[in-house]
């Protein structure tokens, strides 16, 4: 029993509370210096390899110990787990002691209602000559006029008043307790529970199979980026399909911030790159065929390549003429404040080196190349993002208590006052006992008026 | 120089008499009327937001996320907060510690700071309701943590002088730290809410509630540090002197950081 006082005071203290809040800043600090794993990386993938191998350039021979502290992937590791547990069972526990108290002190008689105030709360002790009933009486009406809810016990030869203002608002600070210890919980659950998929690159009409849930895909249907003239982006619209078993389940117009969700997951417009269309007609307009050279390579009469800052030049094959072309993304040009992006064309012979073509193109043009005519058409593709969080309510729902828990707290200051009067051969002494909220640095003014005003009240003023 | 430009400069001239009021009204109460303080506030509060109407309407709404125009709105905010907060009737100090910084800051934005360039390039991400909220939300908790900060110093100050004998007996540190604390009490909830709605905005945006980004670090860092300092028992003088510290702590982080608020308005992800 003994043993279980001891661990309720050690996770209903303060000091546990404070400390534990100055560890998770530390290791915010930590997350700030350190580079951090981005979040659609896992561990022994080759992304994960790349991006350790720009960690070690940097770091050197401290990156082994340091990635082996789990200071990398600050998110993951076991201490800030345990930290963030301990801080869990702390506002549990604070809670819950929070929610006891409340109710103990709404069934205590005012003769016991000191019992309740903490023993630091601020005492003031006075004598006046008087009667301690009408003082009571007076002290009573002065309080209520200041919205106190009062109550008042007669004794024989002693008199308590138990005042209480705002009381209902201290359940504010078990729901705000109680709504953070919600959020606590799902950001230990959530990285276990909810997957991401990042980085999908859809180009119109392309279709995207769902890695963890099978039956899924998406399918973008089209897609559009508005542009800044330095080529940043200004807006997006994807129009996008998703489709279960191959049948459409739902969709919807994305843009940036504005999910899609289906079945426990969302769809997020993330991005967007380059998007190369080619098409190829010989002297009579007949379509040439065009076979993109990659992990699909299909014979198709237009091709098209997803090109981006990482991966800057694609190759398209055109078997019946025996050509490769190279497109190369040239760093953007500007022109008349106006940044436009560049393609380099090049044609070569198969099996030879020698340059058939080579061009610089900006924006979309028409080329020949040996007496076929060549359309290069830009646009853009998609890149998208899909993820799946069964946290999501439960966040939601603590934040929704959190706020309202630290609103409540702030706008309505719950306030106690105990007083004692004694009186003895026509002279009366009043202890009073005053409680803010706890631990507050704020009321001093407030509560010297008010036990001025109660003295002056008392003695008859 | 633009209309908007002058406004501001009236602003920092009328905020200059401010200050000089706050701080004769404090060696010498009965020669400065309060009516007079008042009135000097809200004029200060009027020309400011106007500049900041034309300011509005010629970067837009979302535009005043950029670190000028918002060190601009952090200063009407800790001015207004300070006239509903500061206790008229008793001289605390806090006001013109308040009102010192606040022309510090906005001397510096106005003389040293960038503003937007016509053409401010808002990301996707940033043309969302839940992002000018977040903004919204923030800026109030930084006004609100200029506020304690003030505070925070004028109880610090207060606290050495009376211990070197040298002393504005008329002056009490305790009020100095219940203005701290009634202004914290408004920067907890806008530092909750903001952070809350980032992270929603966060999750709307890239399916994720945290990322490891400057500005979403920086606000959850500054809610730990008001956190701590409404744990902080301010019962001992020993513990008040930490919480008064932990306030000034709290505004210089809310200051050093308030870029990063701006950066997300332009970033490209």
């Amino acid at each position: 029993m003994d043993m279980l006082d001891s661990a309720w005071r050690f996770f209903s203290s303060r000091r546990l509370t404070i400390a534990l809040l100055v560890i998770i800043v530390l290791v915010l600090a930590c997350g700030a210096v350190l580079p951090q794993m981005p979040g659609d990386v896992t561990f022994g993938s080759p992304q994960y390899a790349r991006w350790y191998a720009s960690v070690q350039a940097q770091y050197l021979q401290w990156t082994d110990p340091l990635a082996q502290v789990g200071l990398f992937s600050i998110g993951e590791s076991l201490w800030l787990r345990i930290t963030l547990a301990l801080l869990l069972v702390n506002l549990v526990v604070c809670a819950v002691e929070q929610a006891w108290t409340i109710l103990r002190e709404g069934k205590l008689a005012p003769r016991e209602f000191a019992q309740a105030l903490p023993r630091d709360s601020e005492t003031h002790t006075f004598l006046f000559a008087g009667d301690p009933e009408s003082a009571l009486g007076r002290s009573r009406s002065l309080l209520e006029t200041h919205g106190y809810r009062v109550q008042t016990q007669e004794g024989t030869s002693d008199f308590h008043l138990a005042a209480r203002r705002f009381h209902s608002a201290r359940w504010g600070i078990v729901l705000a307790h109680a709504g953070l210890a919600l959020i606590v919980v799902s950001a230990l659950i959530g990285g276990r529970l909810g997957w991401h998929e990042r980085g999908i690159t859809l180009g119109p009409g392309q279709e995207y199979q769902v890695q963890h849930v099978e039956s899924t895909s998406v399918r973008l249907e089209s897609f559009h980026a508005q542009l800044y003239p330095d080529g940043r982006p200004r807006w997006y619209e994807a129009d996008v399909t998703v489709l279960d078993n191959g049948d459409v389940a739902t969709s919807a117009v994305l843009t940036a911030g504005a999910p899609l969700s289906y079945g426990g997951m969302s769809v997020h417009q993330l991005s967007h790159g380059p998007l190369i269309s080619i098409r190829a007609a010989d002297a009579e307009g007949v379509p040439v065929n065009l076979q993109t050279l990659g992990a699909s390579s299909l014979i198709v009469e237009e091709a098209s390549l997803q090109l981006s800052e990482e991966e800057r030049e694609g190759y398209i094959a055109v078997p019946t003429r025996n050509l490769v072309l190279r497109a190369v993304l040239q760093p953007e040009a500007v022109s008349g404040g106006e940044a436009s992006p560049g393609l380099l064309l090049q044609a070569y012979r198969g099996g030879a080196t020698d340059l058939a073509y080579s061009e610089t193109l900006y924006g979309s043009a028409r080329v020949d190349i040996e007496g076929d005519t060549y359309t290069i058409e830009w646009g853009q593709y998609a890149i998208i993002g899909i993820a799946s969080d069964p946290t999501f309510s439960l966040v939601l729902l603590g934040a929704v208590a959190l706020l309202v828990g630290t609103i409540a707290t702030g706008c309505r200051r719950p306030r106690s006052i105990w007083a004692a009067l004694t009186g003895r051969q026509g002279v009366v002494e009043m202890r009073l006992l005053y409680k803010g909220y706890a631990g507050e640095i704020t009321g001093t003014h407030e509560r010297d008026t008010l036990m001025a005003e109660i003295e002056e009240v008392c003695r008859g003023g | 120089m633009e209309a908007d430009r002058v406004l501001y400069f009236a602003a920092s001239f009328t905020l200059f008499g401010l200050v000089l009021l706050q701080w004769m009204a404090l060696h010498q109460p009965r020669r400065v009327a309060n009516r007079l303080l008042i009135g000097t506030y809200l004029l200060f509060l009027g020309i400011q937001g106007v500049a900041l109407g034309f300011s509005a309407a010629q970067w837009g709404l979302l535009g005043m996320a950029h670190p000028w125009p918002s060190t601009m709105l952090v200063v009407e905010g800790a001015l207004l907060l300070t006239l509903l907060l500061e206790d008229k009737a008793r001289a605390t100090g806090a006001g013109a510690v308040v009102a010192s910084l606040a022309f510090v800051v906005h001397s510096y934005a106005l003389l040293l700071g960038v503003p937007p360039t016509q053409t401010l390039e808002i990301s996707p991400f940033a043309r969302s309701v839940w992002y000018g909220m977040h903004v919204i939300s923030a800026l109030t908790a930084c006004s609100a943590y200029l506020c304690a900060g003030g505070g925070a110093i004028a109880y610090v100050l207060l606290v050495m002088f009376r211990a070197t004998g040298r002393v504005l007996r008329e002056v009490s540190p305790a009020d100095c730290l219940s203005f701290v604390g009634r202004a914290l009490v408004v920067a907890f909830p806008s530092l909750s809410a903001s952070a809350v709605i980032q992270a929603l905005w966060t999750y709307l945006g890239w399916g994720s509630y945290w990322t490891w980004r400057p500005a979403q670090l920086w606000l959850l860092f500054l809610w730990l540090v008001v956190a701590i300092t409404l744990h902080v028992p301010s019962t001992r003088p020993g513990l008040r002197r930490t919480a008064a510290v932990l306030s000034i702590l709290g505004c210089l982080v809310a200051f050093l950081g308030l870029p990063l608020l701006g950066s997300t308005l332009t970033a490209v992800w």
